[in-house]
């Protein structure tokens, strides 16, 4: 009888152990920023038949790439829960949130790029620039197999990638030139810090279309590149502050010459005016009086004489000294 | 009484111990060989007397005795089983240094991923694949990019990346280890002075610049005041003309009648001198032109 009892309670602690450990404990939950992926003995949960290469991530692969990164799609867990699980199964949870992490990071040495501030990189001008921004990214749902198993180190893998693309575009960078562009000195002088620093956004969306694939490749989607300055040499800059200084004292200048010869040209204008209008103040008079006299000889004959007879009148009023000749 | 309590003794004993007992009796079987679990990412490879026994790539629950035979059981034991890291990783090595065709000693920071592709060669056919691929990684860039041009060096990255990716792969095969993607990271100058030399040729081209700009702008005021100038010199012509041609059409066009002209005039010569209120002198028109020449040479106060 107090064997059969002890038996029974080594069954009842068995029992006790199983519904933790198997059960109690095989409850989990899903975060709403999180993603999770459930391994089996080790194998994580397949979508049998299926990898990246079907989904569209993966088309800015090329054939060659194709080949290396081929990552089987595994069942993403969502959000939610309770879930329940196996002991001898796993989940691998991951936050999708966006992150930001500096350009100048360097997960191998934290302590290059000036503490992970600047990034350095050499212009199409042989110039040494120092470069700080954030990239932003986010881990894929859609490839999380290469994020968690794939690869050993996705961030490492995200920022050498990401640096090669940006210090090879930056070689390389020349600003397009439109065709009805007026010709622009400092563009003709070869000076591609300028080009840069103005076509800023053009080179975060280059970055932007360029590591497209990292998705495909590394799990991670860059989200957004922002580069937020291009710093050159102290001298250099200093120089390129007395070229914007001469291009503001210049556009200056050429303001007030436009001001000035604006208003030359109006007073100039005006002035044709004016002595219009003196030269018909002028004339008005002679042909009010020439209108009236052609009127008053059409009364008759020897009305024009007989009126300038009666003005000389007011004239000879006025005559001090007057010497007639008399018939004798 | 005595029941309860041996039974509850029992159950908390057990409960205790099955969270001991199990996990050993499982890692018991392990070591037997019964079963192996490999993870997502790893391969084991079983070797036992020298002997490559067994690999285990596919991630998964498996069972050795039918994989391996009866062997399985020592293998733990007398041998030993590799957990490998499949998984894709990379390296970047830093600043290479390699000459530009025009002799500038420039820096090659090349950074590659690479992969086990061969387990038991990656085990057993390079004492240290990692470090002899980077060797590899690092010797062919500097083979391949050296005496470049420095232009080329500089912009054409692709094309370097994919010259050391095909001179370093067929290697790398060999021993079990491939190379991923190749990416030239970074392409700087070693020398300081050189550096400082770019700088200063920046900047006096950046100098030169400015006073292009400057001169450029005065130029284009000198430009903009001319013709401005011009502009109003015809301008101001036209006013001076604007007098003469309008008077003259005005009198052209009253002198088309000679009676009323001359009357006209003779009434503005009269109205003028009436209204100057100077003294007028009256001479008979058949005078003597004497008379008119003395009278106007007599003093005004007379």
């Amino acid at each position: 009888m107090e064997f059969g009892g002890t038996l029974f309670g080594c069954l009842l602690g068995f029992l006790g152990w199983f519904v933790i450990r198997y059960g109690l404990m095989g409850f989990y939950t899903v975060n709403q920023n999180e993603r999770a992926v459930k391994t089996v003995f080790g194998r994580a949960d397949r979508i049998p038949g299926v990898t990246t290469l079907n989904d569209p991530i993966a088309e800015s692969l090329t054939p060659e790439e194709r080949e290396r990164y081929t990552y089987p799609q595994v069942r993403v867990i969502q959000p939610g829960g309770p879930y329940f699980k196996w002991p001898w199964e796993r989940i691998y949870k991951v936050s999708i949130a966006t992150e930001t992490i500096s350009i100048a990071f360097d997960p191998e040495n934290r302590s290059l790029n000036q503490g992970g501030t600047v990034l350095e990189a050499v212009t199409k001008d042989q110039l040494n620039i120092g470069l700080s921004g954030q990239l932003r990214y986010r881990i894929s749902e859609r490839n999380l197999y290469a994020y968690i198993f794939g690869v050993k180190n996705p961030i490492a893998h995200v920022m050498g990638y990401f640096v090669s693309i940006l210090r090879e575009r930056i070689a390389g960078f020349e600003a397009p030139h439109a065709a009805e562009e007026a010709v622009d000195i400092s563009k003709m002088a070869g000076v591609s810090i300028n080009d840069l620093r103005k076509n800023l956004r053009d080179l975060n969306e280059h970055m932007d279309r360029e590591c497209v694939s990292s998705s495909a490749r590394y799990g991670i989607v860059l989200d957004a590149t922002l580069i937020t300055s291009i710093d050159p040499p102290p001298e250099v800059e200093s120089a390129l502050a007395a070229i914007n200084t001469a291009q503001n004292q210049v556009s200056s200048e050429i303001s007030l010459a436009h001001a000035g010869a604006d208003q030359k040209i109006v007073q100039s204008r005006r002035a044709v005016e004016i002595e219009t209008l003196k030269a018909q103040a002028e004339v008005e008079p002679l042909n009010a009086l020439a209108a009236q006299l052609t009127e008053l000889k059409r009364s008759g004959p020897a009305a024009l004489s007989t009126y300038l007879r009666n003005v000389r009148l007011k004239v000879f009023g006025q005559t001090e000294h007057a010497i007639l000749e008399v018939k004798p | 009484m005595n029941a309860l309590i041996s039974l509850l003794g029992a159950a908390i004993v057990t409960f205790c111990a099955a969270w001991f007992v199990v996990p050993v009796a499982l890692w018991g079987l392990r070591m037997f060989g019964t079963y192996a679990i490999v993870q997502e990412g790893t391969c084991r490879v079983y070797v036992l007397f020298g002997k490559v026994l067994g690999v285990l790539r596919e991630p998964g629950l498996h069972l050795l005795w039918p994989r391996l035979g009866p062997q399985a059981a020592l293998v733990n034991w007398l041998g030993t089983c590799q957990v490998l890291d499949m998984r894709l990783d990379q390296q970047y090595l830093r600043s290479q240094p390699v000459n530009s065709e025009e002799g500038a000693p420039m820096g090659i920071g090349i950074w590659y991923e690479m992969y086990i592709s061969d387990p038991v060669f990656y085990m057993f056919k390079n004492a240290d694949p990692q470090g002899s691929l980077s060797a590899n990684v690092g010797n062919a860039t500097v083979r391949t990019l050296s005496n470049l041009p420095l232009g080329s060096m500089l912009e054409d990255r692709h094309a370097m990346s994919q010259a050391v990716r095909g001179d370093v792969s067929p290697k790398s095969v060999e021993w079990g280890y491939k190379l991923g993607s190749v990416y030239i990271r970074k392409v700087h100058f070693r020398d300081v002075g050189m550096i400082k030399q770019i700088e200063e040729k920046v900047v006096n081209r950046l100098r030169q610049v400015t006073s292009a700009i400057t001169q450029d702008g005065v130029n284009q005021v000198s430009i903009i005041s001319s013709t401005a100038e011009r502009q109003a010199s015809i301008e101001f012509g036209k006013a001076n003309a604007m007098r003469p041609k309008i008077v003259g059409e005005a009198l052209q066009k009253i002198s088309s009648d000679p009676d009323v002209a001359n009357t006209m005039f003779e009434i503005l010569e009269l109205g003028k001198i009436a209204e100057s209120k100077a003294r007028v002198t009256l001479v008979p028109a058949q005078g003597s032109e004497l008379l008119a020449q003395l009278l106007a040479a007599q003093p005004k106060s007379a």
